[in-house]
């Protein structure tokens, strides 16, 4: 039921039954919070969000996160006596908190550190000796915990307990002594830690691999999408101002997809995009590899695709036919929708075929929570554009291909940039010629006569769209470095050089001819939004 | 002499034991209990005026009254019996002396409110208490007052002892339950209350040993009788815990409605050696302190205390003599509330932590010049800031003792050391 309530005088609508702490912040109250978080619900126990209510027996202290909005409720949110007791709660955090600021990962992004600034600003009046608490506890393959930054918040207990089902975090003790710990002997192993490290309001929990590598005032944060599965969690990339490398994943809100959370293994993801890269173009020329020009890879790939013909001539005209024919595609399922298009507009109009998406990274583990064991992003999207899916994850010959392979033929292989099975390096090896475009050497890219550097996830933009039809954009993360030109244009510019015809007016030209596809029917794929577009379930 | 309700057989030493409960009448109630319909006993208890006496003075009648009739879900009774306020050892004298009546004042809740299963949470350290129960309920199932059909009457009911592990903020109800459901007992936010959401997530009645005990009167001489007791809003007796400076210290009862210091002086023999009053903690260790003028001024119900600018609370009454440090007493009660808080709000686990360490160099002679004031500054943002009132037990009694003997503070600043430190009773609670 729609209901009012007003807030310093301020009249908002919002549902019954909702709690406050929501509401105040959805309208820009910015009510302060430690222990409570909306995807874990009220605990009541950090006394930051205080308001006053207004009651026919005056106004009332409450917690925000605990009171629920009814018809007509009256609330202050900025009175003497609310900021008093902001403070207050800031204080009593302060007083045994150790003064370790400059060597806390947290700094810059923590709630502590930034609630002084708004609510405290005062001179500390501790003179006691603070209480001392253990610091840098390795508490499993994930975390560092420090005791004594802790606020005793609860969050993280709550978020494994209740939300995780691993309850490996407690609060033992009790008064000033009570301490965040594991039990005893036991480690946390939990599948989603690190969410632990963002829940966490301070640097109590900190992760094994962000910690000491960036301050965080130096992290230029990108909204985009993991590709570790085929959940596709939306995430920012953190990537360091001062060397463009990325630091960090961390889940962004999605309420269509991951909630507030994302998984370790998907988090940790992103070590690939810094090692064996494919820095240039290479050709490979009497066995050696050798490193050239975008322009001259390109005219090797014309001269590849074209088998020498002369366009001018009947003669030509046929061997050129006759040689695209034999132009065989191969994408991989971590391509985004664009290069899967892009590679089905080569196949069909130069090959008179379709290309094949390939499953190449074995099963993960599979939860109830987020994690899904096809390990692929897009297999969805291949489904979608009509592509068939083989399989070269198992021991199975060809992946299932069972078209054959014509003698001289020339193979494309688009985006096969880590976990490449031995199957597919076989089947690879039939072809006369190999073309490709990946972003990291391979046994593959060993075998490749032209090779032109793709981009990974973190540097590319496009679409994904994963195993329930929801689609999301990868987002370029890293600037400056590279600055190639994209995989699903390199296809696009092999197609032209083929048949003649430019295709596609830039990326945006090339989801509007994706739009018109019937499973994207009504969805404008250059407008989705920050958390994407759930395609209806007939087209799905 | 007051009217004995919940003391009528602590002068019987084998009152404890069923046979002789009985022969004193014990038990009597159910006949007329079980003839009654659950409601109009729970209408009998509201108008009987019945308060809780575990320390908020909630009316019991009220309290039951807010347990969903149409649920499918079991009900819980919780029996309060965690009694660790300081200067408190009333239940314990129940417990003890007269175990029985507690159990008959179960079964009479119990049928009330139509719950099954009672538990009675016990302070660890009560072992004579916790033997004396356990010998009574068995007792009372091999009587047939417990179990299924009690007495014929198609109502079941089971009692277990759960006893505590050491901790005072399992008194606090939600804290309680949390520790009987096995977990940490650390108190609930409220809303939800037990009456709804209580004792794994069902709805519960938490009420103390001394509340319960006065409902076998209530049943068998009728509502009329109990409400007659006492004042206009604090009716009935209540059992005193009196302790400190006084010449015999121990339980009394005393129906509410007698000035506080005649009740005492006449109970007690008054101020041990004749020495000087000088303050009067009336309701356990939480509350705000008297000054002796006020003790002497000052009518013993829940309202005339309450206006005096203190709280009966549990009934612990605490006698500060002419040479009691009140210092001292700052520094005893806060060690002892910065020990026993939860820890879950910041200004309960660091304010009362704050407040013992202020408290303790003012003790020790180390104290500075603003520290009265820094007690003062701090103690209102411990006031009805955090989930329970653990930080409100301590802040309370904290400002009263500053603004009430002011120059005690300054004096041990001043002197650099405690002016009472060579009286044997420099402190009644350490």
């Amino acid at each position: 039921m729609s209901i009012k309530i007003t807030a310093d005088g301020k009249t908002i609508e919002t549902e019954e039954g909702r709690q406050l702490i929501d509401v105040l912040n959805e309208n820009g109250f910015g009510i302060p919070h430690f222990c409570y978080h909306p995807g874990l619900g009220p605990d009541g126990n950090c006394r930051m969000c205080q308001v006053e209510i207004i009651t026919p027996r005056g106004p009332l202290m409450t917690i925000s996160c605990n009171a629920k909005v009814t018809d007509g409720m009256e609330v202050v949110t900025n009175s003497e006596r609310v900021k008093a007791a902001r403070a207050a709660v800031e204080e009593f955090l302060l007083l045994n908190h150790p003064l370790d600021c400059p060597i806390c990962d947290k700094a810059g992004e923590c709630t502590l550190q930034n609630y002084y600034m708004d609510h405290d600003q005062k001179d500390s009046r501790q003179e006691f000796k603070r209480f001392k608490k253990s610091k840098a506890i390795d508490i499993g393959p994930t975390l560092i915990l420090d005791q004594e930054r802790c606020v005793l918040c609860d969050r993280c207990v709550r978020f494994l307990r209740d939300w995780a089902g691993d309850e490996q975090l407690y609060i033992a003790g009790r008064a000033h002594e009570a301490f965040l710990t594991t039990f005893p002997g036991k480690e946390v192993t939990s599948p989603y830690s690190l969410n632990t490290v963002d829940l966490c309001p301070v640097g109590a929990l900190t992760s094994k691999d962000f910690r000491f590598s960036t301050p965080t005032w130096f992290l230029k944060r990108t909204p985009s999408v993991c590709t570790t599965c085929s959940r596709g969690c939306s995430i920012r990339i953190d990537v360091d101002a001062r060397d463009n490398k990325v630091k960090r994943l961390r889940p962004r809100h999605n309420p269509h997809v991951n909630g507030y959370w994302m998984c370790d293994e998907g988090r940790l993801n992103y070590k690939f995009v810094n090692t064996d890269r494919v820095g240039a173009c290479v050709v490979t020329r009497n066995g050696e590899r050798i490193e050239t020009s975008t322009e001259n890879a390109m005219a090797e790939l014309r001269s590849i695709f074209n088998a020498g013909a002369d366009v001018g001539t009947s003669e030509g005209s046929k061997n050129k036919a006759e040689a695209a024919k034999k132009i065989f595609v191969l994408a991989s399922a971590t391509c985004t929708l664009e290069e899967m298009f892009a590679a089905r507009v080569l196949a069909a109009s130069v090959a008179e075929a379709s290309p094949y998406v390939v499953r190449h990274v074995p099963d993960g583990v599979e939860d109830h929570l987020l994690r899904k064991s096809d390990r692929h992003p897009n297999v969805k999207g291949a489904e979608l554009l009509g592509i068939p899916v083989v399989d070269f994850t198992t021991d199975v010959a060809a992946g299932g291909i069972d078209e054959a392979v014509p003698g001289g033929s020339v193979l494309l292989a688009v985006g096969f940039d880590y976990e490449i099975q031995e199957t597919l390096e076989k089947f690879c090896k039939q072809f006369s010629k190999i073309v490709m475009i990946a972003a990291r050497e391979s046994n593959l890219t060993r075998m490749a006569h032209v090779l032109v550097p793709g981009l990974t996830f973190a540097e590319k933009e496009g679409l994904i769209v994963n195993f329930e039809g929801h689609i999301q954009k990868l987002s370029p993360a890293l600037d400056g470095l590279w600055d190639k030109t994209p995989p699903w244009q390199v296809i696009a510019e092999i197609t032209e050089s083929i048949t003649g015809e430019s295709r596609f007016d830039g990326i945006a030209g090339l989801r509007k001819a994706i739009g018109q596809e019937a499973a994207f029917s009504g969805v404008d794929l250059n407008v989705l939004g920050p958390t994407g577009i759930r395609l209806k379930t007939p087209n799905v | 002499m007051s009217k004995k309700i919940l003391s009528e057989n602590f002068d019987n030493p084998d009152a404890y034991k069923l046979a002789v409960y009985e022969k004193l009448g014990g038990y009597r109630s159910l006949e007329k209990l079980f003839k009654t319909d659950p409601a109009s006993v729970i209408e009998d208890v509201k108008n009987s005026g019945l308060r809780g006496r575990g320390g908020a003075g909630f009316s019991a009648g009220m309290k039951w009254g807010f347990v969903p009739k149409d649920t499918d879900k079991p009900k819980y009774l919780c029996v309060n019996a965690d009694e660790g306020e300081p200067g408190t050892f009333k239940d314990r004298k129940i417990m003890v002396q007269d175990p029985h009546k507690l159990i008959e004042g179960i079964i009479i809740c119990s049928y009330a409110v139509g719950i099954g299963t009672a538990y009675i949470y016990v302070r660890g350290e009560y072992v004579t208490p916790i033997n004396r129960l356990q010998g009574a309920i068995d007792e009372a199932y091999a009587s047939g007052y417990l179990g299924k059909n009690i007495r014929g009457s198609g109502f079941d009911l089971d009692v277990f002892i759960h006893r505590g592990a050491g901790a005072y903020i399992c008194g606090e109800e939600t804290g309680l339950i949390e520790s009987i459901e096995g977990k940490k007992g650390q108190p609930r936010p409220k809303p939800p209350f037990p009456a709804v959401i209580g004792l794994f997530n069902c709805p519960t009645v938490v009420n103390n040993v001394e509340t319960l005990s006065n409902l076998p009167f209530i049943i068998n001489e009728g509502w009329e009788a109990y409400a007659s007791l006492g004042t206009e809003k604090s009716k009935g007796t209540m059992l005193f815990s009196i302790s400190g400076m006084v010449e015999r210290p121990g339980v009394y009862e005393q129906e509410f409605g007698v000035n506080l210091w005649e009740f005492i002086e006449n109970a007690t023999g008054g101020v041990k050696g004749g020495r000087k009053l000088k303050g009067v903690v009336p309701g356990g260790s939480s509350s705000p302190i008297l000054t002796a003028e006020e003790a002497r001024n000052t009518i013993l119900d829940y309202e005339s205390i309450a206006a005096a600018g203190s709280m009966l609370g549990s009934g612990a009454i605490m006698v500060f003599s002419e040479d009691n440090c009140i210092v001292k007493a700052l520094q005893v009660i806060s060690r002892f509330y910065a020990h026993e808080s939860c820890g879950q709000c910041p200004p309960c686990r660091e304010g009362t932590y704050w407040i013992a360490r202020v408290a303790e160099r003012m003790e020790e002679g180390e104290g500075n010049p603003g520290d009265p004031d820094l007690i003062l500054d701090v103690c209102p943002h411990l006031m009805g800031m955090t989930v329970c009132v653990l930080a409100d037990a301590l802040a309370m009694p904290a400002k009263s003792y500053v603004e009430k003997f002011r120059d005690e503070f300054d004096q041990h600043i001043k002197e650099k050391r405690c002016p009472y430190a060579s009286s044997a009773a420099s402190s009644v609670m350490g």
